[in-house]
């Protein structure tokens, strides 16, 4: 008997979506329209996410009076921490809002140091794989180094959603909170794609050289990005992490938080906002699918259905590369004003002449 | 190891040959536990195993990309995504071994298939004659056959050495065939030692990249003297400092090529190349070549 | 005193001077102690055989290539050691001899894009659009005139990437207008280009500098075309400058015939 997706089904579908849409909206802004190619994104989710497991919980803890070691005890404070925000919304509410701002923050400035060596005059192919290596470096460190979130143990994430009623209540305010992230880092990603920012962000995509020739200074305007991009991202990473109520340190890892990314934003179309959201929808429904269906699947399979989602992801990359390197819905000028605007100037000019 | 992981890097920066490796250390673990194979003679298979991935590597992910005229961006996370890929096939392969032959496919060892010889381990005397094998075979290829001239020529300059007449094609599936064999032959070596598990190269990553960033990503001989460089510099920084601080410092190792390339980053914004101090280069590499052996 | 001095030498003024500059790749001296002085509203024309090194030399000026010795000063200040992006503010533009057109921009947005002051430009305000409304408005509005003169003004939503050669040096010429600068240096206009179009370059070159005040250097090989256009001419060869003056006067005198016109040209001006 073949299962069929229910309500829950599709609960975690929207809201892994929607996690998505603001990684990958971000993440175009970067590699789409600046042409920056950081392979490295998986450590802004991080950063965002990790914090979550470092900080509410220790915070909580001071206001609340606990005094006991908090990492040895973690279970039995946060589930106390718990209880006291199911009393409380207001409190929970500020925690939520306080601590997605501190995960931007904590993302932007990690974004800005992993791109310092654009001062320094670094090709944009070698911060490449200087981002992928301090991505991976990070993940280690966080993996490895107890004292943040308990490595591979990982730590439970105090819930600012709990004093809503259990059940589908609790997804909607997961929900309802990501989607006033995912419309503020929407509106931002495609009404600078719109605005003379945009224009510059694609015009030193297309020509570094040129565009400093024209008065600009290109380097900071990097920096600019992956400060914005990474900060945008930190907050998705922190929102799974709230969602999920736990972080390890094996989570945020390279292949769904930098490289399935990419392969949603390939597929969409570089530079193209609509393309980007139909690549991550694309992706997070069929991601989502396979997992649904991977007690089925592990019937047939001789090997665990978990590596499918490599097997996947590299066979789509490279044939996208290979294929279809523009997307479903390729880059197109964006204008910033209407286009009466435009020709009802031009028959000014041409009046005037 | 990872010397010769670097070593045999194209001008196409492919990210893959950590990988290339792993799949040298299955094919040993295959051979000797279903064939039933020795150590070495298996060294045979994964010389020709290694290569014949590298091959298909050439046939169904560069070359396309090639033709197509991609970027090396583009170049680059199409061998990211075929590490995952392959990262991923191996695991498979692991978990099927565990099922069909119900064999211990992950975190294993190969020490006991290993001989000694006068008090020395096996593997001590044969990879480091194998890597000197390998180091004159490929400096006599590069320097005194036509064929290798040939080689470089197209890794520094393709569409001139077209030009030439010289059959490029050819010498490209040649070129990957030794990509793919030599991480596959250093791969053979490493569950000799260390425990293994197909994501042991996500480890050796961050130590390729750093090589090619130090080596400037543009001849052979760059990358394979900046992967010396940042391998002796892991090894031997990593198993002094636990020595002294501790073995919990093993954790850390991979954060020293990452040190090494962002020095490197900061000091050579463009590798070690825009000291433009061949010689030294040169002398270095003829150093190194001996302390590799040495080693 | 000084304005008496300033109404005296109008028209006369130098804009554009560089003192003893020198620039060498190793061995080679590809600019050697070359001293010129453009005057403010010229047109004028460098030229030179292959590998003189006029490229290197507006390379220099402009600030793309670091000196190994001597002095640029542009309208009156001492831009020696400043970079690509400054000397542009200070408006000294240059385009350059394989014309830098942004391909996935459409015409009338390269156009746009060589005005360096936009408020719509910051991470802050490009988000909401009133605030950067008019004035983007205002600079559509001046890159539409800059398209007529250059003739470009049907093609305004063209890509860059799909323009023809010639379309995209008048192109690099309009972005050059258009980033307010008061001198234009540019590497070969005509190059590569059909007879009939170069005149009308030319032309619309010469017309833009009159109405707009410019000053106007252009890096030349074909005299024939060029010589007409212009009214001041610098020759030069290996690195130095070997002759300057009137165009015709230039191209008579024996240190140019030698070293770049050669018998070909000789036989046709007899
Ligand atoms: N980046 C460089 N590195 C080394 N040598 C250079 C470089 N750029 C130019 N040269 C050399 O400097 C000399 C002057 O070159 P330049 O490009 O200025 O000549 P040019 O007068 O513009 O010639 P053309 O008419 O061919 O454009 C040439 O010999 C050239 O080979
Ligand atoms: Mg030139």
């Amino acid at each position: 008997m073949i299962s069929v997706p229910g309500v829950e089904f599709f609960t975690v579908l929207v809201t892994y979506i929607i996690i998505f849409l603001i990684i990958t909206l971000s993440y175009n802004l970067a590699y789409g329209y600046t042409g920056i190619p950081d392979f490295g994104r998986a450590m802004a989710a991080g950063a965002g996410g990790f914090l979550c497991g470092y900080l509410p919980g220790r915070l909580m803890a001071r206001v609340l009076g606990i005094q006991e070691d908090y990492l040895e005890n973690v279970i039995l404070i946060v589930d106390r921490i718990n209880r006291e925000l199911e009393k409380n919304p207001a409190l929970s509410i500020g925690l939520l809002v306080l601590t997605l701002l501190l995960a931007a923050l904590a993302a932007g400035a990690l974004g800005l140091l992993a791109s310092l060596p654009i001062f320094r005059g670094i090709r944009l192919f070698y911060l490449g794989v200087t981002l992928l290596s301090i991505q991976i470096s990070f993940n280690t460190i966080v993996y490895h180094w107890e004292p943040i979130i308990r490595g591979e143990h990982g730590v439970p994430v105090p819930d600012p959603f709990g004093w809503l009623p259990p059940g589908p209540m609790r997804s909607i305010g997961v929900i309802a909170t990501s989607a006033i992230v995912l419309v503020i880092v929407g509106y931002y990603c495609i009404s600078v794609g719109r605005s003379p920012l945009g224009r510059l962000l694609k015009a030193v995509r297309d020509d570094e050289r040129s565009a400093e020739a024209l008065g600009r200074d290109v380097r900071k305007l990097y920096v600019k990005v992956m400060v914005i991009s990474y900060a945008f991202s930190g907050v998705a990473g922190a929102l799974f992490a709230f969602y999920q109520g736990y972080v390890i340190g094996l989570h945020f890892e390279r292949v769904t938080w930098t490289f399935w990314p990419i392969a949603m934003v390939i597929l969409g179309g570089l530079a193209s906002n609509k393309g980007t959201v139909i690549g991550t929808i694309v992706f997070i429904t069929l991601k989502r699918l396979i997992l649904f269906y991977k007690a089925d699947l592990e019937a047939f399979l001789p090997f665990s259905p978990v590596w499918l989602d490599g097997v996947l992801l590299g066979i789509i990359l490279i044939l996208l590369l290979i294929y279809n390197p523009r997307g479903l819905l390729p880059e197109k000028p964006e204008i910033t004003i209407s286009r009466e605007d435009i020709e009802r100037i031009r028959e000014d000019v041409s009046k005037v002449l | 190891m990872s010397a010769t992981l670097a070593l045999a890097k194209t001008n196409v920066p492919n990210f893959a040959v950590a990988t290339f490796g792993t799949i040298g250390i299955y094919i040993t673990f295959s051979c000797i536990k279903l064939l039933g194979i020795g150590l070495y003679p298996s060294l045979l298979f994964c010389f020709v195993g290694g290569g014949l991935v590298g091959v298909l590597t050439y046939i169904f992910v560069i070359r396309p990309l090639r033709r197509r005229g991609a970027t090396s961006e583009e170049i680059m996370i199409a061998t990211l995504a075929l590490d995952i890929f392959l990262i991923a096939m191996l695991n498979i392969y692991a978990d099927y071994l565990t099922r069909k032959y119900k064999i211990m496919a992950r975190d294993f060892t190969l020490s006991a298939y290993d001989f000694s010889i006068f008090g020395l381990d096996g593997v001590f005397v044969v990879s480091t004659s194998v890597f000197l094998a390998v180091l004159v075979v490929l400096h006599l290829i590069f320097t005194k056959t036509n064929l290798g001239i040939a080689m470089k020529a197209i890794g520094e300059n393709p569409s001139l050495a077209e030009c030439d007449g010289v059959n490029t094609e050819f010498l490209y599936i040649i070129t990957w065939f030794i990509v793919g064999a030599l991480p596959a032959l250093a791969g053979a070596f490493f569950p000799v030692y260390w425990m293994s598990n197909p994501t042991t190269s996500m480890f050796v990553v961050v130590t390729v990249f750093s090589g090619c960033v130090l080596g400037g990503f543009t001849t052979i001989y760059d990358a394979a003297v900046g992967g010396y460089i940042v391998a002796i510099a892991q090894t031997a920084l990593v198993s002094y400092l636990s020595n002294v601080v501790g073995t919990w410092i093993l954790s850390y190792g991979f954060l020293i090529p990452l040190l090494i390339m962002i020095v490197t980053i900061f000091v050579f914004p463009e590798g070690l190349r825009s000291l433009s101090l061949d010689r030294l280069l040169r002398s270095s590499r003829y150093i190194l070549t001996r302390l590799e052996g040495f080693r | 005193m000084e304005k008496h001095q300033d109404l005296k030498n109008r028209g006369n003024n130098v804009i554009l001077k560089t003192k003893n500059l020198t620039k060498k790749f190793g061995e080679l001296i590809a600019v050697n102690n070359v001293s010129v002085e453009v005057k403010e509203g010229s047109f004028s024309v460098l030229f030179g055989p292959n590998g003189a090194g006029k490229t290197t030399w507006i390379n220099v000026v402009t600030g793309y290539l670091k000196k190994d010795g001597g002095e640029v000063w542009f309208d009156g200040k001492d831009i020696t050691n400043l970079s690509a992006a400054e000397t542009y503010r200070l408006g000294l533009a240059r385009s350059f001899q394989i014309p830098r057109i942004f391909p996935s921009l459409t015409v009338l947005e390269n156009i746009l894009i060589a005005r360096s002051e936009n408020p719509g430009e910051s991470f802050l305000r490009a988000p909401i659009k009133p605030l950067w409304k008019e004035a983007e408005e205002k600079i559509v509005r001046e890159a539409f005139s800059v398209l007529k003169m250059i003739g470009l003004e049907d093609k305004w939503d063209m890509l860059g990437g799909e323009l023809s050669g010639g379309d995209a040096k008048l192109l690099d010429v309009g972005k050059a207008i258009m980033s307010g600068a008061k001198m234009l240096l540019i590497d070969e206009p005509i190059a590569g280009v059909n007879p009939s179009l170069a005149h009308t370059i030319l032309d619309r070159l010469r017309k833009i500098k009159e109405e707009y005040g410019f000053t106007i250097l252009i890096v030349e090989h074909r005299l024939d075309i060029a010589l007409e256009y212009v009214d001041y001419a610098y020759a030069m060869a290996n690195g130095r400058i070997i002759a300057e003056g009137k165009p015709y006067d230039v191209i008579q005198t024996p240190e140019v015939v030698e070293s770049y016109l050669g018998e070909k040209y000789r036989y046709r001006l007899g």
